[in-house]
């Protein structure tokens, strides 16, 4: 069963015990109500007996007119009230018939002793006779006012212990209700336990366990609930990312064998074309200081033009192996101060060309945590371009500095030069793209292709933000240290 | 337990042993010893039905009540009995109770467990000129002395206003009273059932009967000596409870208790059922009852079967303990 079906059972449970306290509650008070209502009218007997017996008492003291009349609307109202009265159960009605005949008794005897001849006039032994039956008559009323009150009183404490077991009944249904309740508490609580955060803890180790690369940690979860289906999802997931992470480790090895080729080929590449250009630079050297007098001057000309591209050939072929190096370079990562860096690639590139001035503005206190070698190359790649492109900039300012861009750390080397369009700025960090003229601005188009390589090795980002010729900036962020 | 304690210990012991009192003693003996029965004088009469019952049902048993029945032809008789020893309990009317303490004898009323207001009656022969109540003055009048049924000829006679110096009594035994009317020595008999029904059976078409509700409700009593009952508290208490138990089978089941009443004290089913729904079997000691008693007292001293004197204090006499301590609603006596 599913553990919404189950929660909705238990919910729908708890609410039907609710509903069912609550209905036997209602009916329990409806239960008092009407035992109060029965009560009353038991008191309303009891108080009228209690009357019927005062003025009877009263008319055989005095007998006045006043207290018969009042005797005669006490039984009348008497009649009314037990003609009217619902009482139930055997006993209740045979003590309300005993009270109705007992009434009619009384009165009947009272309307007798009202009707007793005078003794005055009579012989002394009829006078006897009637003053013995008016003893006779007046304590057969007295029997039967004392024994209504009684019952009276039996009726008012068959309703007073009616209260008391509706209250009673209350009480048991609240003390079930809650027991109840408590139960359905207790077993939901078990069954969430077992159901719910047994898996769930089970699900958080899986978590845990595949998080620390242990991608064979099966859960086995045979339920069919949510967390049943959620756990057999887990353990296909894991499946997928063991064949996943299988075929990326295959894909890896041969991409690391494809480098590997590559790096080899590209290095032999480089390191046997430099013979043959050494040769050529050498050999048109040679011709130019050992012929030179007899060569004219077109063929000088040639001779420096193949001694130019021989050596720009070399340079190329020297930062094709550095491209290549800084991929092979296995990263030693440590706290590298770049503002330190930086003061020491702009005091050398000072030093090459002291005709020029440029206004170094170099943030104090730039730390990043990298490789330190590779960071050098860097920075030496970004600021030699600002160098060369603030070139033709008469009041040339270069500046290196940190800033926060989309909440991480990023530095930058901002220069005021030529800058360049932006809609060729995703051509800038491949390797030999120009955006500049050779003419214009010397350089092998491999400066950039570095950066991105070095950057991209310690997993960070480098871009660039632009305007002809109002200079460029150029950013990179590196993957923070995990503290 | 080291000897140096064992001796002051066994000491206490012994010692404790002496000084518990001595009632610890009486009851762990009277528990062991085979309770006595308690000896029960019932008159044969349909009134004891609640202490029949209690029998046959083996109510009494249930408390744990060993009972020995006395049989009595009435209530008078069982009175008798009780005075002579021959009976610890006996039950009977009023009246016999009243003329009893009257003579000075301490009885107590235990509980009420039966009233009837219509049982009672006087049957006369027609062929002497009785057709009503008046025609009763100046006949002979057959009734047992110091019982129920000279009260009720008294009350019934005051009832018709009939002074009863204008009746002649006779003395007639309980049994006789059939015979003798039938045999024209009384015009009349004031009696209870069954006699009642064997004397209007006795005479057949020539019989009149009054009856008179409102003159007398006879109510039956058990009775015991003041002694007796202060002294056997518990076994009281265990009557009661009996007796409680069997007013609730008799009313819930009527036929049984009248088949079991029928059969003890030999009675014709179809007469028994007759008067059974005039008899109201109640356990209860009222507050009416003192007033009855004291009207049967004034009557008891006015016929003469007592001294004259001062009227008695009824209200010790009867015993409010037992029923308070097991059903006080049952009690409605002003205490």
């Amino acid at each position: 069963m599913k553990i919404s079906t189950k929660g909705r059972v238990a919910a729908t449970t708890a609410f039907l015990t609710i509903a069912l306290v609550a209905g036997m509650i209602w009916w329990a008070n409806d239960e008092v109500g009407d035992a109060n209502e029965r009560r009353r009218e038991t008191t309303d007997l009891a108080r009228g007996l209690t009357e019927l017996r005062l003025v009877t008492f009263e008319y055989m003291l005095h007998r006045h007119e006043r207290p018969r009349e009042q005797e005669r609307r006490v039984h009348e109202r008497l009649e009314r009230l037990i003609a009217d009265s619902p009482l139930a159960g055997d006993a209740q009605i045979e003590a309300l018939g005993t009270l109705r005949r007992r009434n009619q008794e009384a009165h009947r005897l009272f309307l007798e002793l009202a009707a007793t001849p005078s003794v005055e006039g009579t012989s002394a032994k009829q006078a006897e006779a009637i003053r013995r039956f008016e003893a006779q008559v007046s304590s057969r009323l007295l029997i039967l006012q004392q024994e209504s009150l009684a019952d009276a009183f039996f009726l008012t404490d068959f309703s007073t212990e009616r209260i008391n077991a509706a209250q009673q009944r209350v009480v048991l249904v609240i003390i079930a209700g809650l027991s109840l309740n408590a139960l359905i508490a207790g077993a939901a609580t078990w069954f969430i336990r077992r159901d719910v955060l047994s898996p769930i803890a089970r699900l958080q180790q899986a978590t845990r366990e595949v998080a620390s690369g242990d991608l064979d940690y099966q859960l086995h979860n045979d339920s069919d609930d949510e967390i049943g289906e959620t756990a057999r999802n887990f353990d296909a997931m894991t499946h997928s990312l063991r064949t996943s992470f299988r075929q990326i480790e295959r894909s890896n090895q041969e991409l690391a064998a494809l480098n590997q080729e590559i790096e080899a080929f590209s290095y032999s590449v480089s390191h046997d074309l430099r013979a043959p250009l050494r040769s050529m630079d050498g050999f048109s050297l040679a011709l130019l200081e050992d012929y030179g007098d007899k060569l004219d001057a077109e063929a000088k000309d040639s001779l420096q033009r193949v001694r130019a591209a021989s050596q720009r050939m070399g340079r190329l072929i020297d930062e094709l192996l550095g491209l290549s190096r800084v991929t092979r370079t296995e990263l030693k990562r440590g706290p590298v101060n770049l503002s330190e860096v930086a003061r020491e690639i702009a005091e050398s590139l000072g030093h090459q060309s002291p005709q020029r001035h440029v206004e170094w503005r170099i943030e104090e206190g730039m730390t990043v945590h990298a490789d330190k070698s590779l960071m050098q190359i860097a920075l030496q790649n970004l600021l030699e371009n600002a160098w060369k492109f603030t070139g033709k900039t008469e009041q040339a300012v270069i500046r290196i500095g940190m800033r926060v861009v989309d909440g991480a750390k990023a530095c930058f080397v901002a220069d005021n030069g030529v800058g360049f369009d932006m809609t060729y700025a995703d051509r800038l960090f491949g390797a030999f793209q120009r955006l500049h003229h050779e003419n214009e601005f010397s350089g092998t188009g491999i400066g950039l292709a570095t950066v991105q390589r070095i950057i991209r090795r310690h997993e960070g980002k480098v871009w660039v933000e632009a305007l002809p010729g109002q200079g460029a900036t150029f950013f990179f962020s590196l993957k923070e240290p995990v503290p | 337990m080291s000897a140096r304690w064992a001796a002051p210990v066994v000491a206490a012991v012994v010692a404790a042993l002496f000084l518990l009192p001595r009632d610890t003693w009486h009851a762990s003996a009277h528990a062991a010893a085979p309770a006595t029965p308690i000896r029960i004088a019932l008159s044969s009469t349909p009134h004891a039905a609640l202490l029949y019952i209690a029998v046959a049902q083996g109510f009494f048993a249930e408390e744990g009540l060993p009972i020995a029945i006395v049989p009595a032809t009435h209530g008078k008789a069982a009175l008798d009995l009780l005075a002579q020893g021959k009976a610890d309990l006996a039950t009977a009317a009023e009246v016999p109770f009243v003329i009893s303490v009257l003579h000075g004898e301490r009885l107590s009323v235990v509980a009420t467990v039966a009233s009837v207001s219509s049982e009672m009656a006087v049957v006369a022969r027609r062929e002497r000129g009785i057709s009503n109540p008046a025609d009763i003055a100046g006949k002979r009048v057959g009734v047992t002395p110091g019982t129920s049924g000279e009260y009720y000829l008294w009350a019934f006679l005051i009832r018709h206003m009939i002074s009863p110096d204008d009746v002649i009594l006779e003395a007639v035994a309980p049994g006789q009273m059939p015979q003798q009317l039938a045999a024209g020595n009384v015009d009349a008999v004031s009696t209870w059932e069954p006699i009642k029904s064997a004397a209007r059976d006795a005479l057949g078409d020539s019989s009149v009967t009054f009856s008179e509700s409102d003159a007398y409700t006879v109510t039956h009593v058990v009775i015991g000596t003041s002694g007796f009952i202060a002294t056997h508290a518990e076994e009281i208490n265990k009557l009661l409870r009996a007796l409680l138990k069997a007013e609730a089978f008799a009313r819930a089941n009527p036929d049984k208790a009248q088949r079991i009443v029928a059969e003890r004290l030999k009675l014709d089913p179809k007469t028994l059922r007759a008067g059974w729904s005039d008899l109201t079997f109640r356990v209860d000691l009222r507050q009416s009852q003192l007033v009855t008693l004291e009207d049967q007292a004034r009557w008891a001293m006015a016929r003469g079967h007592s001294p004259s004197g001062p009227l008695p204090n009824f209200l010790p006499r009867l015993y409010l303990d037992g029923l308070l301590a097991i059903q006080p609603d049952r009690v409605t006596v002003v205490h």
